[in-house]
């Protein structure tokens, strides 16, 4: 099975959903300032790729997760794959999940700025004041999404 | 081998090129208003169903003609779809794209939105018509090509 998270770019809010579901950020933690550089990091590097699945990991329930930027077509996309499984016999549960509303229009505006080169500090703080209040939020829904995968609820063949 | 033609809402240009590589429409005139009005799936595609492939039959060399709608967001939902083509170990050639949208008279986008959108496809669907008709001949140009060059690279005949 594929666990797919979508956002308008792949590397923030989706990012930070699977890193979560994956166990690669931890619940109790606070956000750190080392771990949102990394983080920045990886938006800087990837932010614009859109249409690229991004491979992050497998869970324990051996479920591959991705991160894919999708900009403002989610439902084409979602469609497109879902059918192409079909078509190609690929076998493979998918489960799409859009974590646009949840992120919020930060990300649009760091990524916005990243892309036209704009300081790359005010960015970072801009990026940490985000993550800080998004951390949590972030965490207790990626457990709702653990918990509802695990009832197979949300994945379609 | 799968062949999909693409284009803005997948109802009229890109059904009109899949029609006329598998010969439900003629090459060497322009068709009637009729004839359009009788290809299956022409102005019938939901706002809903965007991404969603739509099988229009098999030519004459055996490849899988598809018709899929993808607003405009080719440059995203394209490489979506290859992505995810490759992370399930299908190579690239086995599917191919043909963007329909070319020399689109404003007739036919102008006819294909009241149609589509506004939900008015008894003003919108003659307009489409009237616009393809137009430019028929260069949709008719863009086939041929995309078969001699499949009939090149796969070397058939």
């Amino acid at each position: 099975m594929k666990v797919v998270y979508c956002g308008y770019r792949g590397t923030y809010g989706a990012f930070l959903l699977a890193a979560f579901h994956l166990g690669l950020y931890k619940e109790q933690d606070i956000c750190n300032e080392k771990q949102a550089k990394k983080h920045f990091e990886i938006c800087c590097l990837y932010g614009e790729q859109y249409g690229n699945l991004i491979y992050v990991g497998m869970d324990e329930e051996l479920r591959e997760i991705y991160v894919l930027g999708c900009k403002r077509y989610f439902s084409v996309i979602k469609n497109s794959q879902i059918y192409i499984n079909r078509i190609f016999r690929l076998e493979e549960n998918l489960c799409h999940l859009d974590v646009g509303r949840l992120e919020g229009i930060m990300p649009r505006i760091i990524g916005f700025l990243l892309a036209r080169r704009v300081n790359r500090t005010i960015c970072e703080k801009l990026f940490s004041y985000w993550l800080s209040r998004k951390y949590h939020i972030f965490s207790r829904k990626a457990r709702e999404i653990k918990q509802n995968l695990k009832n197979s609820k949300m994945f379609i063949r | 081998m799968k062949l999909f033609y693409h284009c803005f809402g997948g109802a009229h240009t890109s059904i009109t090129c899949a029609s006329i590589h598998l010969n439900f429409l003629p090459r060497d005139r322009i068709p009637k208003t009729y004839e359009f009005k009788a290809i299956p799936f022409y102005d019938k595609m939901e706002n809903k169903e965007l991404g969603k492939p739509v099988y229009m039959g098999q030519d004459d060399m055996g490849w899988d003609i598809y018709v899929i709608g993808m607003k405009d967001g080719k440059n995203v939902v394209i490489p979506a779809i290859k992505s995810y083509l490759n992370a399930n170990y299908v190579s690239h050639p086995e599917a191919l794209f043909v963007s329909a949208l070319v020399q689109l008279h404003p007739i036919t986008a102008i006819g294909g939105i009241t149609s589509r959108r506004l939900g008015l496809p008894c003003i919108g669907r003659p307009m489409t018509v009237w616009g393809i008709r137009r430019s028929y001949p260069h949709l008719v140009d863009l086939v041929n090509r995309v078969k001699q060059n499949i009939a090149a690279r796969y070397d058939y005949y």
